[in-house]
């Protein structure tokens, strides 16, 4: 493997090969600030570039600005409570909070940090178990993407930093509007009240309004010249011995977490981030901490996304089926280049095959170079006061949810969610559980529907398929424990305040 | 900074300025609209065209995306766009689907448009895991034998692999289960993972797979044999002689459009399509280039229409 | 903001969180009505709406309960009439503008009524600040990213 692995660096490290890694990785950082303008949008105003440019470039340069954007998605996130994707909005709970207290800067190198090591440990698991991670994702038929979704769902209901019920009611929330649109199964139109929305609610639109709008709402009007006190020396910025220790463990979950359901073609960073946050709350023997700028909060969930944005490769390089969007330009470039992706890919074309996987090592060097001396250029836009700053987040938000599909009612959705979401925060109702089940809903009715099709309407398939079971048990088991732990804080309800 | 900004005004009022059909056709740029995502074929296929065409035309041909209701979104916006050369559309085989599928159209799929040219066709290929079966007529013949278990996965309801699916079941009479995924990468997947027991996409899906040995391909949608596939049966001289499914990609623009606009237009097409760089990269998309007429792309799209209209209605496919 | 003892809230607003989660469940069950069910095998379209519906319905009734019987501390604060109006009309005025007028004109009314949401903007500030941000927008957008979209109407 270490041999490949060097062939594969010799191959990234001649200057034209690395320029594009750096450009890509640049561009990609960039596109992830800015919320709604999304990687896919990048990578397909640039696919005619690539025409001149041979495979390996190619698909360095697209690779680099997707996961480049996975690393610069967290910091609208932090600075500014933009989420522009699902993943970001887990980093929006603790690393917003940390930036309102001032620690901007902090919560930015470790989102930094732990994006690196996050990454790293992807990198390794691609370049050491590709293959036997693709060959098992295959046994991932529709009953385990059902029980997979589920559990997800159940998670849902313990990030919230309310009440479990009031999750729980969230999380629904979002499972419905996540059925807006045509039905995947019959094609039959859904809760359309206008042709625009025959595709669905935006993603962009309910996570930009419930997080980015309502934020903007709360705090336009606040006049203060120094909106909040700003940390730039080194001191503050870096963690601390004890920081840096409480953060290796939910690094090292969060990333295997992330490696495991990036490599699931279709379920990606997103589940994966909430996944790695729900763990980290569950496990934690201080609950009560998160959402209010808890550290494993914000290091696990940004390990985990950008894990599993270098695991998603194995699908789409081993098998040379795309799992989403992204992967599908990645792999028409390559066709494009004369290069068919799919199983035989890494024996005709090593060169291309480690390459590619070499520069997710180099690009995730050069994205931590760049961004720790950016880290204080971006904390300075904090020290514009907010009267100064909110008009232009408006502008951000408006042309991102525009740009993003050409659709002026995604424009106007993203302000009903906003408002929706300024209404939900006075009555206690927390946004995060509505994406999920946003996320998660659509995906658990085709499952779940494609199983009843496949099987029959057998539902002893959950429990006599391996690895359906497994995932059955541990649903059962946080449910228990969550049960239990209700219970438990019913009784001294002021105390803990996890109801 | 506001002088800054008074000063461009005007040179960008300018460029943006209005324009008469005909010599100085194109004077500004020209929209090209898709009505599927970004990462889909179609996307592709319209930036791989905008490329050489901006070229041609001297003024940058910008591919633009409104996607919605299988198409038809972007279809709406464009027989409701003026005809001044300044908005096409890349039409997509679902068109005709479209037309046969959807209830009622703000916009008739003849009439409302101005057709322009053919960019390539393409067949749909039945693939199934490697050894599975020996051949189109041995499939046929299970599932005959076994009603309702062989399983087709396909790329969505009302999609033209579906369609093609139901229709090969109503010529054959064989039942199979179809199973819906969320494209054609998702049912090659699950195949793959032994979910399902049939595919049937287009050749840039599945021949990657027949390739490294995983899937075998029986047969092909179109009437003959397909060009770059002599060895493979075609579904109308094995096992279901009325099949003859070939999809298509397209230029299009709004209805009424000046005639010396047209041409112009199909003749960037025509010549972009003869530059081999850009017919090679259509190929390899899985398509043959086949630049046509207007007269004759309006023909096809016409006869679609009518075999979509006759499908949807013996199978009895949900309308929406 | 400041925290107040739940129960000395109106009955109204201590109830209406979960009133909301029951009158959408209902909504929902009504708009779905018409839509088939199916079977267990061949789920129709109207399976999971239904469903979802009941649970949420169920839900509702739970939050009432819960928070009839012990709530929380509620965080009261003053409704921010200024900025709901005003960064309403600021996307709305984007919306009405972007298409016909393009972006350059969306995008300095819209921040110019974004601004409005704050009363210390001033009528000068106003117009040199939108015009600012209008013109590092072009250049971002349209410049830096290259995106499709048409500075002046057609």
């Amino acid at each position: 493997m270490l041999e490949q692995f060097l062939l594969g660096l010799s191959v990234v490290l001649q200057p034209d090969v690395l320029m594009y890694a750096f450009f890509g990785v640049l561009l990609g950082q960039v596109i992830g600030v800015l919320p709604g303008v999304g990687a896919i949008t990048a990578i397909s105003l640039l696919l005619p570039v690539t025409f001149y440019l041979d495979a390996t470039s190619s698909v360095i340069l697209l690779a680099g600005i997707y996961y480049g954007s996975q690393y610069g998605g967290a910091i609208a996130s932090i600075l500014l409570n933009l989420p522009g994707t699902p993943s970001s909005v887990v980093t929006c709970l603790e690393g917003y909070p940390l930036a309102q207290n001032g620690r901007a800067g902090f919560a930015l190198l470790v989102t930094a940090l732990s994006s690196f090591v996050g990454s790293m440990i992807g990198v390794f698991v691609v370049v050491l178990a590709a293959i036997p991670m693709a060959a098992f994702a295959l046994k991932f038929g529709a009953p385990e993407y059902t029980m997979l979704v589920a559990l997800g769902l159940v998670a849902a209901s313990l990030i919230s930093s309310g009440s479990h019920l009031r999750a729980f009611s969230m999380a629904l929330v979002g499972i419905a509007l996540g059925m807006v649109g045509a039905d995947a199964n019959t094609g039959q139109y859904r809760f359309v009240a206008t042709e625009s929305l025959a595709d669905g609610i935006s993603l962009v639109s309910l996570a930009m309004g419930l997080f980015g709008v309502s934020e903007i709402i709360r705090n336009a009007s606040s006049f203060d010249e120094r909106r909040a006190k700003i940390d730039l020396s080194f001191k503050d910025i870096f963690p601390t011995k004890d920081e840096l220790r409480a953060m290796v463990s939910p690094v090292g979950r969060g990333a295997s977490i992330g490696a495991f359901f990036g490599a699931l073609p279709g379920t990606g960073a997103a589940i994966a981030s909430f996944m790695a946050y729900a763990f980290e709350r569950r496990i934690s023997r201080t609950p009560e901490k998160f959402g209010k700028g808890h550290l494993p909060g914000l290091c696990a969930p940004e390990a985990s996304n950008n894990a599993a944005a270098q695991t998603s490769f194995i699908p789409t390089l081993t098998l040379g089926v795309p799992g989403d969007a992204v992967m599908a330009l990645i792999i028409g470039a390559l066709i494009l280049n004369g290069i068919v992706p799919g199983p035989r890919l890494i024996i005709e074309q090593p060169d291309l095959f480690w390459g590619v996987i070499a520069s997710f090592f180099v690009g995730n060097v050069i994205l931590l170079i760049i961004n720790i001396p950016l880290i204080g250029l971006w904390v300075r836009l904090l020290s514009i006061p907010y009267h100064r700053l909110y008009p232009a987040i408006v502008l951000l938000i408006c042309v991102g949810v525009y740009s993003h599909r050409n659709s002026v009612t995604d424009v106007l959705l993203t302000l009903v969610f906003g408002i929706v979401g300024y209404v939900m925060k006075r009555y206690r109702f927390e946004p995060a559980p509505v994406l999920l089940g946003f996320v998660l809903g659509p995906m658990l009715e085709e499952n779940f529907r494609r199983t009843m099709l496949l099987y029959g309407g057998d539902f002893s398939v959950f429990v006599t398929r391996p690895i359906s079971a497994v995932l059955v048990a541990c649903g059962a088991a946080l449910m228990a424990f969550t049960a239990l732990s209700t219970l438990k804080s019913y009784r001294k309800p002021w105390k803990t305040g996890g109801r | 900074m506001l002088k800054k900004l008074m000063l461009a005004l005007p040179v960008v009022t300018l460029m943006s300025g209005a324009a008469m059909a005909g010599d100085d056709y194109p004077d500004r740029s020209i929209r090209f609209i898709i009505g599927f995502g970004a990462g889909g074929n179609a996307d592709t296929v319209a930036r791989i065209l905008a490329e050489p065409m901006t070229q041609d035309l001297g003024q940058p041909v910008v591919v633009e995306s409104k996607p919605g209701a299988g198409g038809n979104v972007a279809s709406d916006f464009v027989s409701k766009s003026d005809p001044d050369g300044y908005t096409i559309q890349l039409m997509v085989g679902g068109h005709a689907v479209s037309a046969a599928l959807y209830n009622s159209q703000p916009f008739d799929p003849l009439s409302d448009f101005t057709f322009i040219s053919t960019i390539g066709q393409f067949p749909f290929f039945v693939a199934t895991p490697a050894g599975a079966y020996d051949s189109i007529e041995d499939l046929i013949a299970k599932a005959k034998a076994a009603p309702s278990t062989i399983k087709i996965g396909h790329s969505g309801v009302g999609s033209t692999q579906n369609l093609t699916g139901e229709l090969l079941e109503l010529e054959t009479g064989a039942d199979f289960i179809h199973v819906p995924y969320k494209g054609g990468a998702a049912a090659v997947t699950a195949m793959l993972g032994g979910e399902v027991d049939v595919v049937i996409d287009t050749g840039s899906v599945l021949k990657p797979q027949k390739e490294a040995g995983n899937f075998d391909i029986l047969a092909v949608s179109s009437k003959r044999r397909w060009i770059d596939s002599p060895d493979i049966p075609s579904l109308a001289e094995t096992v279901a002689p009325g099949i003859d499914i070939i999809s298509w990609t397209g230029v299009g623009a709004p209805a009424g459009l000046d005639p010396a606009v047209t041409d112009k237009l199909r003749a960037s097409v025509h010549k972009a399509l003869a530059n081999t760089d850009t017919a090679e990269r259509i190929s390899k998309l899985g398509a043959w280039p086949s630049p046509s007429s207007g007269k004759d792309m309006r023909k096809m799209i016409e006869n679609q229409i009518a075999t979509w209209k006759k499908v949807v209605e013996l199978t009895g496919i949900q309308k929406r | 903001m400041q925290n107040l003892d739940q129960q000395k809230l109106p009955i109204w607003r201590r109830i209406i969180g979960g009133s909301v989660l029951v009158v959408i469940g209902l909504t929902m069950i009504a708009i779905s009505w018409s839509y088939p069910s199916g079977s267990l095998t061949q789920m129709g379209p109207g399976f999971m709406p239904h469903l979802i519906a009941l649970a949420l319905i169920t839900m509702g009734i739970a939050v009432i309960v819960s928070d009839l019987r012990d709530a929380g501390p509620v965080r009261e604060e003053q409704v921010h009439w200024r900025a709901l109006v005003f960064i309403s009309g600021a996307v709305i005025i984007f919306i009405v503008l972007i298409e016909p007028a393009g972006l350059i004109p969306a995008m300095f009314c819209a921040v110019a009524a974004s601004m409005l949401a704050n009363k210390r903007s001033g009528f000068l500030s106003i117009l040199i600040y939108s015009a600012a941000v209008t013109l590092a927008g072009w250049f971002l957008f349209i410049v830096a990213l290259g995106l499709p979209l048409t500075l002046f109407g057609r």
